[in-house]
């Protein structure tokens, strides 16, 4: 019995764990004002990336870095297009999901079938051999540890920092935080840059953590999960971790749930983080005061500089 | 009034050459793309010409495809008049075709003629992607819900539906490999256009896009409900049923994006599978921004649109490209266009995208003074 709860906690720990690196991401850009539709196709080329060079060189260091490089590179056509050239975020970030699952397809063909020996679980002599708490605690891959670490860092950096403070301005009223001074675009820039970063580095975890081969569109919506992700914890970090476990356990649920035998309809079950991100959202609607708290008041507005 | 129209006239040539100027950049960079990937880039111009509009049948094929793209562009370019971005038309075409397919099933076991059937498939198609994008709208309007994330979301929603009643109530127990309701008959589907190989899918396409084209820039109506997009507040001052406006408007597009979901059941597939929701939602919102929102222009760019999605099968056979060629090239195009569509409008790019810094009048007329 313990076996099973432990082996069912490593099964959601690795579902969730690519949810909670896109969205921690894309709340980072979020915060900054520029909603980017295009996280699907920013970790389709992460993971693309990320699997070709892990194959290529065998190293799996290099494959992270190779995934979380050709993401900052997607979300750059971006930033440029929506911050340089004024083009409509939402299209433009459905313009990138279009594109990168395309280039992602184009690019893997060549590597159908191949596979990539799976990033380690650490080990601590001692530690990680205590039943269940060892493998929970100290036996997971490197970048679940750095995911919750990435979360601390990005409250640390948004709510304890003067930058993080420039950013939130930025994000919630761009022209009040031009008019101040704040180089609003460049930091914005910054911001998309992250998120793609984030999104590759979430898209080498399914290409070499969670699979170990390449098979076209293999994020299979979870960029869009990572996007209700970040409304569902109304653009909080620490809430980012608690809907990412709660989400990537249901998505883990929706698929092994047949396997139990039992009967509950499966399909009903993987549309919960949807449905439950809809409540959250008029849940919030209600709450004026927690919305001027939270939601950064410029999201995906154009910023266009007067003069 | 005639140097009004002259201007009218002058802006859409430019629109037009900096479109065109934008498609040709599009070709030459996935060109590029081609190079690298060892193929010769003349030929797969030509073929893709071949294949998109090099001969009737391919003609034929590409308004085949254009044809839902017509519907789901609606369903985002007609709220957008409102102001409002919605992204969920793949939901209302999936919930759209499930509803026609329960509606077809229904009736045509109760032999009553065709064109009943085919109405009621259509008007369950309409009611049940309007309902979805208008509650969207609902949501918006009585609890400020950003409607384009609540649009996405139900979208997804409504995808988990249809697989869910494919795969349980509504399965036929002999689809085993791929969960699908049970096959319309045949005299339930819809037909061709007498004399074509297009079926009538088209049609409805093309009325939809010209009837709301001109509700909305030709009648009181759309007058009204380009008044919200404008300015709420002056509309709610002028004493506009803004709730209203927003909720007929969201129902349309829904309408339009469920009656392409009816068109994909009743004419394409002939049952509900989850072969429904294979993307035109997601392209018909970047035909729709192409189109700026317009109606009227929607028409030409899902037929471009179409025809590099028609032009995929032939690449793919005779040079061997993988699909997913047409789509970086759709992709290259939705990039370029819009960058292109600030260029025309020439504001805020960067000094080295300028080239030479435009001077402000204040300074012009200075220099005028000296």
């Amino acid at each position: 019995m313990d076996f099973q709860y432990t082996s069912f906690i490593l099964s959601v720990v690795i579902a969730s764990t690519p949810l909670l690196l896109a969205a921690t991401g894309e709340l980072v850009a979020e915060r900054a004002g520029v909603l980017n539709l295009g996280v699907e196709g920013m970790m389709l080329v992460g993971a693309i990336a990320a699997f070709a060079v892990a194959v290529t060189t065998g190293s799996s260091t290099l494959g992270i870095l190779a995934g979380v490089g050709a993401g900052v590179l997607t979300s750059l056509i971006f930033a440029l297009l929506t911050l340089s050239f004024l083009s409509n975020q939402v299209a433009t970030g459905l313009a990138l999901t279009i594109f990168g699952t395309g280039l992602s397809a184009l690019i893997g063909k060549a590597y159908v079938g191949m596979v990539v020996a799976r990033l380690p679980q650490i080990h601590i002599p001692g530690l990680s051999d205590i039943p269940f708490f060892g493998p929970v605690f100290f036996g997971q891959d490197v970048l679940v540890y750095v995911s919750f670490a990435l979360v601390a860092a990005v409250y640390w950096f948004l709510f304890r920092t003067h930058a993080g403070l420039v950013l939130r301005a930025v994000g919630n009223s761009h022209d009040a935080a031009h008019a101040i001074g704040f180089p609003v675009i460049k930091i914005r820039y910054l911001a998309v840059m992250f998120g793609g970063g984030m999104s590759g580095l979430a898209g080498a975890y399914m290409a070499i953590a969670y699979n170990t081969s390449w098979s076209e569109g293999m994020t299979a919506g979870r960029g869009w999960i990572a996007l209700a992700l970040v409304v569902f914890a109304t653009w909080r970090p620490f809430w980012l971790v608690v809907g990412a476990y709660l989400f990537g356990s249901i998505m883990y649920l929706s698929l092994y749930i047949q396997g139990f035998g039992v009967h509950i309809p499966s399909q009903f079950i993987s549309a919960l983080p949807y449905a439950s991100t809809v409540v959250v959202l008029v849940a919030i609607s209600r709450d004026r005061k927690r919305i001027r708290l939270n939601a950064p008041a410029s999201l995906g507005k154009t910023f266009h500089a007067a003069g | 009034m005639n140097s009004d129209l002259v201007l009218r006239f002058g802006a859409g040539a430019k629109v037009f050459v900096v479109s065109l100027f934008a498609i040709v950049l599009s070709l030459i960079v996935f060109g590029i793309f081609v190079v690298l990937s060892g193929v010769n880039p003349l030929d797969v111009y030509r073929l893709m010409y071949v294949g998109a509009f090099g001969s009737w049948f391919s003609w034929q094929n590409t308004l085949l495809r254009s044809a839902p793209l017509l519907l789901t562009a609606l369903c985002t370019a007609l709220p957008a008049q409102m102001g409002m971005v919605i992204i969920g038309g793949e939901g209302a075409f999936v919930l759209g075709g499930l509803a026609a397919a329960a509606a077809g099933l229904l009736l045509s076991d109760m032999s009553v003629p065709a064109l009943i059937v085919q109405g009621a498939m259509a008007i369950a198609g309409m009611c049940a992607g309007g309902a979805v994008i208008a509650s969207a709208g609902a949501l918006r309007h009585l609890r400020g819900v950003n409607e384009t994330i609540s649009s996405l979301l139900l979208s997804y929603i409504c995808i988990a539906v249809l697989n869910q009643m494919v795969e349980g109530p509504m399965r036929d127990p002999t689809s085993l490999n791929k969960p699908s309701t049970r096959a319309l008959p045949d005299w339930a589907m819809l037909g061709n256009i007498p004399g074509m190989d297009i079926h009538v899918g088209l049609i409805f396409g093309l009325l939809f896009c010209l009837a709301t084209y001109m509700l909305m820039f030709h009648t009181t109506f759309g007058f009204a409900a380009r008044m919200v997009g404008g300015n709420v507040r002056a509309a709610r001052m002028a004493g506009l049923p803004v709730g209203r406006l927003i909720l007929i408007v969201t129902f349309l597009g829904g309408a339009a994006a469920g009656l392409g979901g009816m068109v994909e059941v009743a004419a394409v597939q002939g049952r509900a599978n989850a072969t429904i929701a294979s993307g035109y939602g997601l392209t018909g919102i970047l035909v729709a921004f192409l189109a700026r929102q317009n109606p009227l222009i929607v028409i030409p760019v899902a037929i471009l649109l179409g025809g590099i999605d028609a032009s995929g099968g032939l690449l793919q056979r005779r040079l061997d490209m993988p699909d997913a060629s047409v789509v970086v090239l759709q992709g290259i195009i939705f990039v370029i266009l819009l960058a292109s569509e600030s260029v025309q409008e020439g504001i805020n790019l960067p000094g080295w995208f300028r080239g030479i810094k435009p001077r402000s009048s204040a300074v012009a007329v200075a220099e005028g003074a000296e």
